[in-house]
């Protein structure tokens, strides 16, 4: 390890400053985050303002960087898993899943049936809840303190539930190659049976309270407009692309476990702007529980881990491997490449909000400060894991 | 339309690997001075960046991108070896806006530069580091032929076979393999 400093000849902060070379004249270079309470955990955006006008803008990416993928070079493809709840921790199943079906790929490994149904119940309502924690906090950041109390309320009842069969609230590690680590109990599903009818009711409320707003309207309407050709060019994913009009989904585009048996909606919108991503989250929280209902009526008895699983010291076979899942922001992609030892060769960990946050300069040109908050929001970002 | 997507352009090798166990449709290698072409008839053809990422190997940095396509979904992978002598490859930036922050990605954690790149900064690590993480000691480094499954080949250059040799350290592959 060698440091290159050349801090003598730099004063004050090296972003800004570097950022300050291409500033016009009289406006203002202004530092948004990484402590400011809309950028939820530490992003930092530098801005160029012209009065209330943002001209440039610069994330800022780093301060939550963990190195993930040189970690997965030094541990046994098993004692991986943890890190994949650290990644995104809102929609953690999605990377747990993400990364046991490289694993799975890679090693030509059965899941049982069950197993399968056990993924699909617990990866949507982790869904749920992390649509649930954008819902509220998004509003939050626009001004509206009410809906994060009533969106709290539901997600807890949530992680409650899945800290039943798994044992964590957040960081989840639940998922193992070749299965998950627990079998569910009939409480278990009772709980979920009984949620689902809960968040239904509670949908409509939701609308009356918030979604039909009048203020919540005039703040996302028409605000950051992304066109799909932009989409494209930055690899958005997720319901930013779904908010484009574009029907898209890893589940159905690149099925997996048992989401082609499953009867669900895309939901998308055609208004490209920050409550066509809003209304898409919320036409998909409804998908959820529909998937939930099904997958509950249909999950057989059976194995909840395939026999053979793989060990700690498992060996993988030499050779390469991409797996896609559907994460709550999109597109989760796992690159795997091994030499045939008990260590991942190389770990190529694609995080969603790193793409979607990607566009946000461009977006960002000419705008008004306040609609940055909102398509920040509207982005719904999870900072760990563009930093991984 | 996979057919003609690379027409005209100079590949190294064109391959199908098995999308069940590579989760690729095609695999595509090729020089630096392709890349840039390559990328303009991928975003003419409607597909989308996934990701840039690098890999540390005997003969170089093999830097992978994959693109997907949203309505007709499969993905392709583009190769491109970064030689130890002359870390450098052409951005594509100014096709994939998207893969400014992929390239620098790469040029954290692999010290490969990217010209043309609009903003050649440290992206994750902090402003002035310059280790590289993910390159590996001399002795842990794998051929390409080691770890990539080339798939069924469609096209090849003979020049392929001269920059990743066929079996270059023919025992080391057995013994590696052998407890595996």
């Amino acid at each position: 390890m060698h440091y290159d400093l050349n801090r003598e000849q730099i004063s004050g902060d090296v972003y800004t400053n570097r950022f300050a070379q291409g500033q016009s004249e009289d406006t203002l270079i202004l530092n948004m985050g990484p402590q400011h309470p809309s950028t939820h955990g530490v992003l930092r955006v530098i801005l160029e303002l012209d009065g209330e006008y943002i001209l440039r803008a610069e994330p800022v990416l780093g301060y939550l960087h963990r190195m993930h993928e040189a970690m997965a070079e030094n541990r046994t493809y098993l004692q991986y898993m943890p890190n994949m709840g650290r990644v995104d921790y809102v929609h953690a199943l999605g990377w747990n899943w993400a990364y046991v079906g490289a694993v799975e790929r890679l090693g030509g490994i059965e899941v049982p049936r069950r197993a399968e149904f056990i993924r699909v119940i617990t990866c949507e309502l982790n869904r749920i809840a992390s649509h649930l924690l954008w819902w509220g906090t998004y509003l939050l950041d626009l001004g509206a303190f009410t809906p994060i109390m009533y969106a709290f309320e539901d997600r807890e009842r949530i992680l409650d539930i899945l800290q039943s069969v798994s044992g964590s609230r957040l960081t989840y590690s639940f998922f193992r190659p070749g299965g998950v680590a627990f079998d569910l109990t009939d409480d278990f599903l009772a709980e979920v049976r009984s949620f689902i009818p809960h968040l239904r009711k509670r949908l409509p409320m939701y609308r009356v309270l918030v979604t039909d707003n009048i203020i919540l309207r005039h703040r996302c309407e028409k605000v950051g407009e992304l066109p799909l050709e932009m989409c494209r060019r930055y690899g958005a994913t997720g319901p930013v692309l779904r908010g484009s009009g574009l029907v898209h989904d890893v589940r159905r585009a690149e099925p997996y476990g048992v989401y082609p048996e499953l009867a669900f909606e895309i939901p998308s919108e055609a208004t490209c702007d920050a409550m066509g991503r809003y209304l898409v989250r919320m036409a998909e929280l409804e998908q959820c529980l529909n998937i939930l209902e099904q997958a509950l009526a249909e999950i057989p008895a059976g194995e909840h881990l395939v026999k053979g699983a793989p060990k700690p010291r498992w060996k993988a076979p030499a050779g390469e491997t991409y797996f896609a899942t559907e994460g709550a922001r999109g597109k989760i992609g796992v690159h795997l490449v091994s030499d045939g030892s008990a260590t991942p060769y190389r770990c190529k960990l694609r995080s969603p909000s790193f793409s979607n946050l990607s566009l946000f300069a461009e977006l960002a040109s000419g705008i008004l400060l306040s609609d940055a908050v909102s398509i920040l929001g509207s982005l719904d970002l999870v900072i760990p894991e563009i930093d991984r | 339309m996979n057919g003609d997507l690379f027409a005209g352009l100079s590949l190294l090798l064109d391959s199908r690997p098995s999308p069940k166990t590579t989760g690729l449709v095609r695999s595509v290698f090729l020089s630096p001075d392709q890349l840039v072409s390559a990328a303009r008839r991928l975003l003419g053809a409607g597909h989308h960046l996934e990701d840039i990422s690098g890999l540390d190997t005997v003969e170089g940095i093999l830097v992978n991108y994959h693109f997907d396509d949203f309505e007709r979904p499969g993905r392709i992978a583009l190769r491109v070896l970064v030689v130890w002598e002359d870390l450098c490859l052409p951005s594509i930036a100014a096709v994939f806006g998207g893969a400014e922050w992929h390239e620098r990605e790469v040029r954290d954690f692999f010290g490969v530069a990217f010209s043309g790149n609009p903003n050649p900064a440290n992206l994750l690590l902090p402003a002035d580091d310059t280790f590289t993480p993910l390159r590996k000691a001399e002795n842990a480094r794998r051929t390409v032929r080691e770890l990539i499954d080339l798939g069924t080949i469609v096209a090849v250059d003979p020049q392929f076979d001269r920059i990743f040799p066929p079996h270059p350290q023919g025992e080391k592959t057995t013994k590696s393999e052998g407890p595996a």
